[in-house]
């Protein structure tokens, strides 16, 4: 009979427990973050020549960008972290195939419900671009991605690398002859980060996976409030003085009109 | 007579060995080595400022046995088919790990396609080693040259033989890996070893590194033509009129490369399938990566000519005046820094001054780094 008593009480204490643990966590699902590259809508190949708006043609040779704090937030105002940071880059899709192929973040095991907002940032928040990334463990994005993206002279990671040739001289063919424009964006500091909201119902159900495609249109990260960017004009092609960031920054905040959730 | 006929025999017996393996055979069943100490010490690593983490397999600790044994391994001609040609022969410290030459010689005098990557710093790549970043790691690049029929010329198998039978090596992969039989000595272990030691090739202590990353007091540390050089090297248009736009490619902090590929246009192609060689587009099978090569350190690039992956020029002037020039054109050339940089001949020698800040000769004479059989 004790054995019995024993037996039942381990019972109710392993479903108790199996209990506790479901309610701890709750029902949860998988998200994925999708990003595609495009250009004026179509999907984005590197290293081709596009019709720029002035009439000259552009090669576009690279892109690339941090995203960071990217949550989801219900009505309360109650946030749930999706992404600390990653790095996205887009620079090799050189075939359509996989321009059209989005760059995929996962998220896993995040709570079920409604939700009204989604939070991302664009680029490395300051807490962790003043932090010493090398000490990082391998496989931390920021860790991983130093040599390429950590620029020494400012002290900052790179959030936005965006590069290319213009036709300055509209002869139709890109050279690197001097008459040619290369231009090379490359965007951080703390200053220019930037924090984005896409207020939208967003419904997260249990055990599925839900897809939250985005889409970054490079032509528009080049629409400024002044109109086109003037890649004729040779004093904005690059942004590396660290002393003058006010282009790096205009064009970081440029994402609001290229980044869209679909 | 009976004397006479064993003799013979024994004779015999050992004449199609020594012809097959030039050399005393051990036991078929190996060599018991239990009766030498396993103790491993674990290896100190001590990071100097400003470097990444080391991403050290799990498989793979460092230990004081396991780095002697690379060492060995690595100035060791045994590695080869005829033991005329080394790691070190391709890689000498007194070249900062390289050979000085634009193509590396091989066994017979065979001459290779592509100039020998100075050993530098070599632990903390991890985007691909070679001029093409075939290997994914120290241990797997470790296991290519041997094989290779203009470096080595050698097979694994044989070399696995020769390590087997050599006392010295029975001794020093047990002391390293714990083995308990001669038999159990393998390329695999022979990489590791190799790997172990190229992960303490370390470079810390340039000029450079005691004015960025050493917090050196000294106000005249650097030149004006040094810090002019920086300036350029950074692209710092506050400080300086012109930009060098070499950091694209070679910044990484302290390891003064991005880790990563590019078409730096020194090749005159007509289209991305013209390339003699196609560089990292023969490893991803993409055509937009043909004619990228890795990025190389410029840590003591002083003491590393003659430069690129085919040697074609002997000095920092010759190469400067390539970037100065803009190179060749084609759609995957790095455009950030493959432009005309309109720099003065004071610009220049600016920009070579400021390289000459990486150079490290305590990284060529650390004695730790230097031939064990000398």
């Amino acid at each position: 009979m004790k054995l019995l008593k024993a037996a039942s009480l381990l019972f109710f204490a392993i479903i108790l427990a199996t209990g506790c643990k479901d309610d701890d966590s709750g029902p949860s699902a998988t998200v994925n973050l999708n990003f595609l590259a495009t250009y004026d809508g179509n999907p984005l190949v590197f290293q081709q020549t596009y019709d720029y708006p002035d009439g000259h043609k552009l090669l576009i040779q690279k892109l690339d960008f941090y995203i960071s704090n990217v949550a989801l937030i219900d009505a309360n105002g109650n946030k749930t972290e999706l992404v600390d940071v990653d790095f996205l880059d887009f620079t090799e899709n050189t075939s359509l195939a996989e321009a059209e192929t989005p760059l995929t973040i996962t998220a896993t095991k995040i709570p079920a419900g409604s939700y009204t907002n989604l939070q991302i940032g664009i680029g490395v928040p300051a807490n962790l671009n003043n932090e010493d990334a090398n000490k990082l463990p391998v496989g931390n994005p920021l860790r991983d991605t130093y040599n390429a993206q950590f620029w020494s002279d400012w002290g900052s990671f790179i959030f936005l690398k965006s590069e290319g040739i213009y036709d300055n001289d509209n002869d139709g063919t890109i050279e690197n002859n001097g008459e040619d424009h290369p231009f090379g964006h490359h965007c951080g500091t703390n200053e220019s980060y930037v924090l984005l909201n896409f207020n939208k119902p967003i419904e997260v159900v249990a055990n599925e996976t839900l897809d939250l495609n985005f889409s970054v249109d490079w032509l528009q990260l080049y629409n400024h409030d002044s109109g086109m960017h003037d890649f004729s004009d040779p004093t904005k092609l690059y942004t590396h003085n660290p002393n003058d960031l006010t282009l790096a920054k205009q064009i970081m905040a440029n994402f609001v009109k290229a980044l869209s959730l679909n | 007579m009976k004397h006479y006929f064993l003799l013979f025999f024994v004779a015999m017996a050992l004449v199609p060995a020594c012809k097959d393996d030039d050399g005393p055979q051990p036991p078929a069943d190996g060599v018991d080595l239990t009766d030498i100490p396993y103790s491993p010490t674990a290896y100190q690593l001590e990071l100097p400022p400003g470097f990444p983490s080391m991403n050290i397999p799990a498989d793979n600790p460092l230990t004081e046995q396991g780095i002697d044994l690379g060492r060995h391994l690595f100035f060791d001609p045994i590695l080869s088919v005829d033991s005329t040609i080394s790691c070190a022969s391709c890689h000498d410290p007194k070249f900062s790990f390289t050979d000085g030459k634009a193509f590396s010689t091989g066994v017979d005098g065979q001459i290779g396609t592509r100039s020998s990557m100075a050993i530098i710093n070599a632990a903390f790549f991890e985007n691909g080693l070679f001029w093409d970043g075939r290997a994914a790691s120290l241990e797997d690049q470790a296991l290519q040259p041997v094989e290779n029929p203009i470096e080595m010329a050698e097979s694994w198998d044989n070399v696995e033989k020769k390590l087997r039978r050599h006392p010295l090596y029975q001794k020093k992969f047990r002391e390293a890996f714990g083995i308990k039989n001669s038999k159990e000595i393998t390329r695999d272990l022979a990489a590791k070893a190799i790997a172990q030691f190229e992960r303490i090739l370390i470079s810390a202590n340039s000029k450079f590194d005691k004015k960025f990353y050493q917090n050196d007091p000294d106000p005249f540390l650097f030149s004006d033509l040094e810090t002019d050089g920086y300036f350029i090297y950074f692209d710092d248009l506050s400080n300086s009129q012109v930009a060098g736009h070499c950091a694209h490619c070679h910044d990484g902090g302290p390891l003064l490369t991005s880790d990563d590929y590019f078409n730096n246009g020194i090749e005159d192609v007509a289209t991305l399938d013209d390339f003699p060689d196609p560089g990292r587009g023969a490893v991803t099978g993409k055509r937009s990566d043909n004619g990228k090569f890795r990025a190389p350190t410029l840590r003591n690039i002083a003491l590393t000519a003659p430069y690129m992956h085919d040697g074609r020029f002997q000095t920092l002037e010759e190469v400067v005046d390539h970037y100065n020039s803009g190179g060749h054109f084609v759609e995957n050339v790095n455009a950030q820094s493959i432009q005309p940089l309109h720099l003065s001949e004071y610009d220049k020698q600016a920009l070579i001054a400021f390289l000459n800040t990486f150079t490290d000769t305590n990284f060529v004479n650390n004695p730790l780094f230097q031939n064990p059989f000398e």
